[in-house]
């Protein structure tokens, strides 16, 4: 049989099994800290299960532990020495949604969305050419105030900086929607001497190819 | 005029001169008769997503293979443009015209970066990138494979120069480019260098040349009827640049235009008093696209006065203040108010064209002049 997660022993000395640090008898984890400690878990794995954020200690994902933990806790003829529950306790003892709920997310529907080409920088705004991703159609223009757009892009406004323009419902943590307008510059890598050289390389095959060098 | 059948083609014996915009731009398709077709330009066809020059040749059922003898980029900026990657792979026959300052090698590699590696469209890098793809596709025909060069375009430079028997009468045809001049080519090459992409450069979309230095016009004429397209050609008052450099130059074949297409959407910019003096009739057909971008109008009110004063017959293919507003969601609209208040636009809401046709049949030639879509008298453009 393969080690399981918490068998792998890739600690440091100062993550080594601290068995007494961690009371037994605290509840509402007693059931879960005692067959832990009986199999000398490594202190940062029980950390793993507690705190969330932590599973990757060890090198183990959430998703193998939980998978691990609940097989081991199963009622099948398991012969892991995990098999610490009695009939009269209850089956998950581990709880699956202590291992599939992730945090509600906030999200965001899009109900219009443009990509945006800077034509001009004025003073305090600029025009924008707007192509609608949303439905076809002629293209836009209008003129956005320099204050709608974020401190961190505010230095990427030149003519040519190409934007995404939503518009739409952002839905918070808590399931509040509000109505947003989201407005965020596309950030394009540098050009690299070996992009420009490839340019140069083509740009004198096809002279060539004309007749003109 | 308006309500005529747009979709029946030219008699063999016909000069058409039809202007499309400003559906992303402007574009123009001139056949010289005979069935050959030359188009300037391109703009999209905003009902089909394709280039008008190709949808409007297609209803008329121009074999474009075949009939379209020359496909000219007066410019690389993007109202005149778009498209013209198609309409090169279309045209399968034709050659491409563009401005002699976009020979130069950083031109060239310009337009690889940005079409190769800016993780972005630019659009007019693009088209010409497409436009150097379908030139390579021709050329797998050609012997060597070697594919056609474009011809480069400067001042005084007769492109083609044929007789056209028409109706059995013999027509000495020629077309002209008449820019851009030396000095302009000299300025584009260091603009051009200017937007060469940089290490370590945070990548962009690449702006427009302005002012514009290397515009082609051309002049072309069929018998004794002269045609000047004045493309975006700007005066500075340099005199080795614009239209200075053309007006005192009298190296192309002498005439004097009954057509011209107005320079940059009838801006002042784009204005030289000596070019309706000496290049053009006493009443030319003046046509024009305009152009709206931000605050700026093209035509403004004193340049349709201006036009006005000069012709009788100025057209306009559409209305440059007439830009709606998009209708959308409520709450979206809400939004879009509190965050642009009310400047948000369409780029272009009206578009149209106007139709020019000639017979050579019949002397002395006299214009028929179609309007399409929102294309009006230019005097009417603001009321």
């Amino acid at each position: 049989m393969s080690a399981l997660p918490w068998q792998q022993s890739n600690l440091s000395e100062s993550q080594e099994p601290q068995q007494n640090s961690i009371n037994s008898s605290a509840s509402p984890l007693r059931l879960v800290t005692n067959a832990v400690l009986t199999e000398k878990m490594p202190y940062a794995q029980i950390l793993s299960y507690l705190v969330p954020h932590t599973s990757d200690s060890g090198g183990v994902k959430d998703s193998d532990l939980y998978n691990t933990l609940v097989e081991n806790t199963g009622s099948s003829g398991s012969s892991n020495k995990l098999s610490f529950r009695s009939d009269d306790e209850p089956r998950n003892i581990i709880s699956h949604e202590h291992f599939k709920t992730k945090p509600q997310q906030s999200f965001f529907t899009s109900l219009q969305a443009w990509e945006g080409i800077v034509t001009q920088v004025m003073d305090n705004a600029f025009l924008a050419r707007l192509i609608d991703l949303t439905h076809t159609g002629v293209d836009e223009e209008a003129e956005f105030p320099i204050d709608e757009i974020s401190e961190e892009d505010k230095a990427l406004i030149t003519p040519g900086a190409i934007f995404y323009w939503d518009i739409g419902y952002h839905t918070s943590y808590s399931g509040q929607r509000t109505r947003k307008s989201l407005i965020r510059f596309r950030r394009l890598p540098a050009w690299t001497q070996k992009e420009i050289e490839a340019a140069q390389r083509e740009a004198e095959r096809i002279g060539k190819a004309f007749g003109w060098q | 005029m308006a309500g005529n059948n747009v979709n029946i083609a030219p008699e063999r014996s016909e000069i058409e001169v039809s202007l499309f915009g400003p559906g992303y731009g402007e574009s123009i398709v001139l056949h010289l008769g005979e069935n050959l077709w030359l188009i300037v330009d391109s703009c999209i066809d905003p009902l089909t997503g394709d280039p008008a020059p190709l949808t409007y040749l297609h209803h008329l059922h121009i074999d474009l293979a075949t009939s379209v003898r020359w496909v000219i980029a007066t410019h690389w900026h993007d109202d005149h443009i778009r498209g013209l990657g198609r309409v090169m792979q279309a045209c399968e026959s034709a050659e491409f015209v563009c401005s002699a300052a976009l020979q130069h090698k950083d031109f060239r590699t310009l337009v690889m970066a940005y079409g190769h590696y800016s993780l972005m469209e630019s659009p007019p890098v693009q088209e010409f990138f497409e436009i150097l793809q379908a030139l390579a596709a021709q050329g797998q025909h050609r012997p060597g494979k070697r594919p056609r060069p474009p011809i480069l375009a400067t001042p005084s430079r007769c492109i083609w120069q044929n007789t056209l028997e028409i109706s059995g009468q013999n027509h000495p045809c020629s077309i002209y480019t008449l820019s851009p001049s030396d000095a302009s080519i000299v300025l584009a090459h260091s603009h051009i260098a200017s937007l060469l992409p940089q290490p370590k450069a945070t990548k962009l979309r690449i702006p427009a040349l302005t002012p514009n230095y290397t515009a082609v016009v051309l002049w072309v004429n069929i018998g004794e009827t002269f045609i000047l397209l004045g493309s975006d050609l700007e005066e500075s008052g340099n005199p080795d640049t614009g239209w200075s450099v053309i007006v005192g130059s009298r190296t192309y074949p002498l005439g004097k235009a009954s057509i011209f297409k107005v320079p940059h959407h009838g801006s002042h910019t784009g204005h030289h008093p000596q070019v309706w003096q000496d290049m053009l009739d006493t009443t030319p057909i003046a046509i024009l696209t305009p152009f709206a971008l931000g605050n700026v109008s093209l035509p403004t009110e004193q340049d349709v006065e201006r036009i006005c004063q000069q012709t009788e017959q100025p057209y306009a293919t559409a209305m440059p203040q007439n830009r709606r507003r998009r209708g959308r969601p409520q709450v979206v609209e809400k939004l879009i108010r509190d965050t642009v208040g009310s400047s948000m636009r369409e780029v272009y809401s009206s578009t149209g064209q106007i139709r020019l046709r000639a017979n050579l049949a019949e002397m002395p030639i006299s214009w028929r002049v179609e309007l399409f879509g929102d294309a009006r008298l230019l005097r009417n453009i603001y009321r």
